[in-house]
């Protein structure tokens, strides 16, 4: 069973700082390490052992560094002379891991290298490599090793370099996609639409006013080896395309709409006014509906995606990718195939925040929020139509009778 | 064959209405997901469920994308006889062929593989098959998830990993633990490894939260659990 962590830099009232709780990930870490050994016992190569070494040595590291705190370790390597990133100590493959890697012994392989551009897109392809697991599988190192953290040597053999975040940023892009919700299967560029779904009335989700939808990618991606660490520096490139769509209902653009008439008005406002069912204020729309506040909805629910893309997404990528592992010899591959891993990770977390926790989809706390952020438009708009409809009626309405004056024949 | 998607106990006495609650009105997003059309909007009303060809292809294709809800919808397709035992069989092969420290972006569909084969019918299987990872064997993305399919199962050894999660540096794996503590309402005041399951506490605790994601969504967690907001 865990030792249970307390993350000096989150709990109530004070400011969660993932790179701190990464950085005391000691147990978790060790653990993990544990689990390596285990598994490694069991295969009984030659690189196992010596990853069970290497094991060992990350644990009497943690043990120096938990007696010592953490802060004190960082001292200490900062006190280390820097590594130029140019230039890669080699480590042999049956060498013990030692304190410093040798810095001579160049192999030739990517010191530094550029990532292709991953566009943003709904994952669907497996992605070569991680998440498969097969017995068969060959992928990069050091799968699944959330915050591991290598020793002082890095605590890698045989040309196996520690991964490690370094700048990480964040585009997102939510453009409309114009005349279709963004569920259709539509083809949508970076911050441009190329596309748009062709044949609504098909479309399974006719009966859906709009939508949006969540895709990354990652691009200007680009990594530095620096003795047994491979730094990749990466923009999270996140697209969420959004949309709306009539369904056949009448757009009511405000009270004054030629669509309000005495009649019409309070279906109307029936149709605007909204109603709480189960956490979210949704208006019927059953004739009638409001483009503009359904295009507010779906853009809400991408400016969520934005914020949440910005914070707890950006710390699922990160978090994914540290201490991840690459072979040498194969950087460039190794380090793309783990950032679209980690795109992955982040898709998956999307979606769990967007279901997870709530018992339907109006009580979903994304609905909550884009609904609730509807309700006062909706509000305004139907107290206009209903203004507008009761003065319609009151003009079209006679004035009433006064009896005729009296005339004397 | 097409499944027929029941969402009910299942012989399991801690499945607790908000749990079978939760799981009916994730249904239709997760059929939507099986069939690529994951987006933020009013699911399709009695979507089409899936035939058992779509589950088995989706658990032996594994793609992270589709896994997870393939393995949940799995658990919940009623069928019988050889579609059945085709559905029994991809799910115990998903579970058994991959190794629990190694899950990486299987991880999803790993668990509710698990949880699955212990709602057609094999709970010590089920069990057996969490049991490592809310002791640490994972990597620790979804231990959450385990600790709270651990729980329906009448298991609630996975508490003292919730509690480490809710104090977790990352928001992401602090909001999903969060929104796990009403598995454990029927373990409340009970002591799992010298730590007492405390749900209104936690939940309390997390109103000061520092992410106003997990903050925002307090009240509602508190209202589940039978607590007052």
């Amino acid at each position: 069973m865990h030792v249970a962590r307390a993350h000096a830099g989150c709990g109530p009232a004070a400011t969660c700082d993932p790179a701190a709780a990464r950085g005391d990930d000691g147990n978790k870490g060790e653990k993990l390490l544990r689990t390596q050994q285990a598994k490694d016992a069991d295969e009984l190569s030659p690189e196992h052992a010596a990853k069970r070494r290497d094991g060992g040595m990350a644990d009497q590291f943690r043990l120096f560094q938990q007696s010592i705190g953490n802060t004190a370790v960082s001292q200490l390597v900062a006190t280390l002379p820097d590594r130029p990133a140019t230039t890669f100590g080699a480590v042999k493959a049956d060498d013990e891991p030692g304190p410093e890697p040798a810095a001579t012994e160049a192999v030739g392989a990517p010191t530094s290298g550029t990532i292709p551009d991953k566009e943003p897109e709904e994952v669907t392809a497996h992605e070569k490599g991680a998440g498969e697991f097969k017995e068969d599988a060959s992928g990069p190192a050091g799968q699944g090793r959330r915050g591991e953290s290598a020793g002082p040597s890095g605590a890698t053999k045989g040309g196996t370099l520690r991964l490690e975040p370094g700048a990480v940023n964040v585009d997102v892009t939510t453009p409309e996609v114009e005349g279709e919700t963004g569920r259709s299967r539509d083809t949508v560029a970076v911050g441009t639409v190329t596309n748009a779904f062709s044949n609504p009335d098909t479309s399974p989700s006719s009966s859906a006013f709009g939508s949006e939808s969540f895709k990354a990618g990652y691009k200007n991606a680009a990594f530095t080896t620096a003795g047994t660490t491979v730094s990749v520096n990466f923009t999270l490139d996140i697209n969420c395309p959004w949309g709306t769509k009539s369904g056949g209902k009448k757009d009511v653009g405000s009270g004054t709409d030629p669509l309000v008439t005495k009649d019409s008005y309070p279906t109307i406002v029936s149709d605007l006014t909204p109603v709480l069912k189960e956490k979210s204020w949704r208006a019927p729309r059953s004739q009638y509906w409001s483009e503009a506040i359904c295009k507010r909805h779906e853009r809400f629910h991408s400016t969520d995606d934005k914020a949440w893309s910005e914070g707890a997404g950006k710390q699922v990528v990160t978090s994914y990718l540290a201490g991840k592992t690459v072979n040498q010899a194969t950087a460039e591959a190794d380090v793309n195939t783990h950032l679209a891993a980690a795109v992955a990770a982040m898709d998956t977390a999307n979606f769990q925040f967007y279901t997870g926790g709530a018992a339907s989809y109006l009580s979903y706390s994304g609905e909550e929020r884009a609904f609730g952020d509807g309700k006062q438009p909706y509000l305004d708009l139907a107290a206009a139509v209903k203004a507008q409809g009761e003065a319609l009626k009151a003009a079209a309405t006679p004035a009433a009778a006064t009896p005729p004056a009296a005339t004397t024949p | 064959m097409t499944c027929q998607i029941v969402v009910g106990p299942d012989g399991l006495d801690h499945r607790t209405e908000a749990v079978l609650r939760r799981e009916r009105g994730r249904v239709p997003a997760y059929i939507q997901r099986l069939v690529g059309e994951s987006v933020k909007g009013e699911p399709i009303d009695d979507p089409e469920p899936p035939t058992v060809d779509d589950l088995v292809a989706a658990l032996e294709e594994r793609t992270s994308r589709t896994l997870g809800v393939a393995a949940f919808l799995a658990g919940r397709c009623r069928v019988t006889g050889e579609a059945a035992a085709r559905l029994d069989a991809a799910l115990a092969d998903l579970v058994r062929s991959v190794r629990v420290d190694d899950l990486d972006l299987l991880a999803e569909g790993y668990i509710e593989a698990a949880l699955s084969i212990g709602l057609r019918g094999d709970p010590p299987a089920a069990r057996a098959a969490l049991e490592p990872l809310v002791q640490g064997a994972g990597d620790g993305s979804h231990d959450w998830m385990a600790a709270a399919a651990l729980a329906q199962l009448g298991d609630p050894s996975g508490w003292p990993t919730l509690h480490r999660d809710l104090r977790e540096g990352i928001d992401h794996v602090r909001l999903m633990a969060a929104r796990q503590m009403v598995m454990f309402v029927p373990y409340d005041g009970q002591e799992v490894d010298d730590t007492t399951i405390s749900v209104e506490a936690e939940l309390r605790r997390l109103a000061d939260d520092p992410s106003e994601w997990i903050r925002g969504e307090v009240p509602g967690l508190l209202e589940e659990a039978g607590f007052t907001p």
